[in-house]
């Protein structure tokens, strides 16, 4: 937060927000391929460049959004990086997660949640095994 | 796409000994809503112009403010009724404002929101136990 408050020449957060938010929706809506993904994933590391020289316009210590939407793009870059690295590692199709590349469901390699960890060399992925309850998954067919 | 001009009025208690008006200028589509030119004035001239703003649509209400004069919401206000005129902006009447366009909305608000209920329109209408709704003292 101090680096942000202390500097005084930078881009402002919302040229780089405006470009993740338009990245995320060309690359990773419903429809997906491995190919757009490995293109978005590079883009946000780009933004994730950028951010590391984000200034805002106001120092004060009373209701600043500005800080406030300058602190947002950090964690939504962070958040775009985790579900773009899941859903390129997930070559599967399932629900709202339909890769142009891979267009079945794989219960038998992909019938696992996804958990992404934070570490130092970037995001790491694992899975956990899908706990079947009252509903068995089956194909939505029409 | 049209030049707006914005007057608005600013105070921040931290450094401004009593309100003034700023004068920002904007192109704008007439179609766009007040909070989008406050947005891009926000965005793309002055970071430090401070108002609520949460869903956008005419749900929330947190945009409520002085609009030349009439109480409304600038996420339900279009550019094109302010064709040809200056828009005044300036904070709620009658509420302590905190800075610029935000005031201090604890009086207004019901208990049941301050203990972390949201204030949204099921909240609004949720009736009483007795089934009878609830009346405004009530909420």
């Amino acid at each position: 937060v101090q680096a942000i408050k202390s500097r005084k020449k930078g881009e402002k957060a919302w040229a780089p927000r405006e470009k993740m938010q338009e990245l995320m929706t060309e690359a990773c809506s419903v429809f997906r391929s491995g190919d757009g993904l490995a293109k978005a994933l590079e883009a946000i590391g780009e933004l994730k460049e950028t951010y590391e020289n984000i200034a805002i316009d106001d120092p004060g210590l009373r209701f600043n959004t500005d800080l406030l939407e300058a602190l947002e793009l950090g964690s939504l870059l962070h958040l775009a990086e985790a579900i773009l690295v899941s859903a390129k590692a997930r070559e599967e199709s399932r629900g709202a997660h339909f890769r142009e590349d891979f267009p079945e469901r794989d219960d038998e390699k992909w019938l696992k949640h996804t958990l992404v960890q934070k570490t130092e060399k970037g995001p790491r992925l694992f899975y956990k095994p899908v706990r079947i309850t009252r509903f068995e998954p089956k194909p939505r067919v029409y | 796409m049209q030049e707006m001009s914005f007057k608005i009025l600013r105070f921040d208690p931290d450094r401004d000994e009593a309100p003034w008006y700023q004068t920002y200028r904007v192109m704008a589509e007439p179609g766009e809503r007040i909070l989008d030119c406050l947005n891009r004035i926000k965005w793309e001239q002055d970071g430090t112009l401070s108002y609520r703003m949460s869903c956008g649509h005419g749900v929330c209400g947190s945009d409520g403010m002085k609009i030349n004069g009439r109480c409304a919401l600038a996420c339900q206000k279009l550019v094109g009724d302010y064709t040809g005129r200056e828009v005044v902006l300036e904070p709620l009447p009658s509420f302590r404002v905190l800075k610029d366009l935000i005031v201090d909305l604890d009086p207004f608000l019901p208990r049941s929101t301050k203990s972390g209920l949201t204030w949204s329109a099921a909240g609004i209408r949720r009736k009483r136990k007795d089934g009878r709704r609830r009346n405004k003292a009530e909420r």
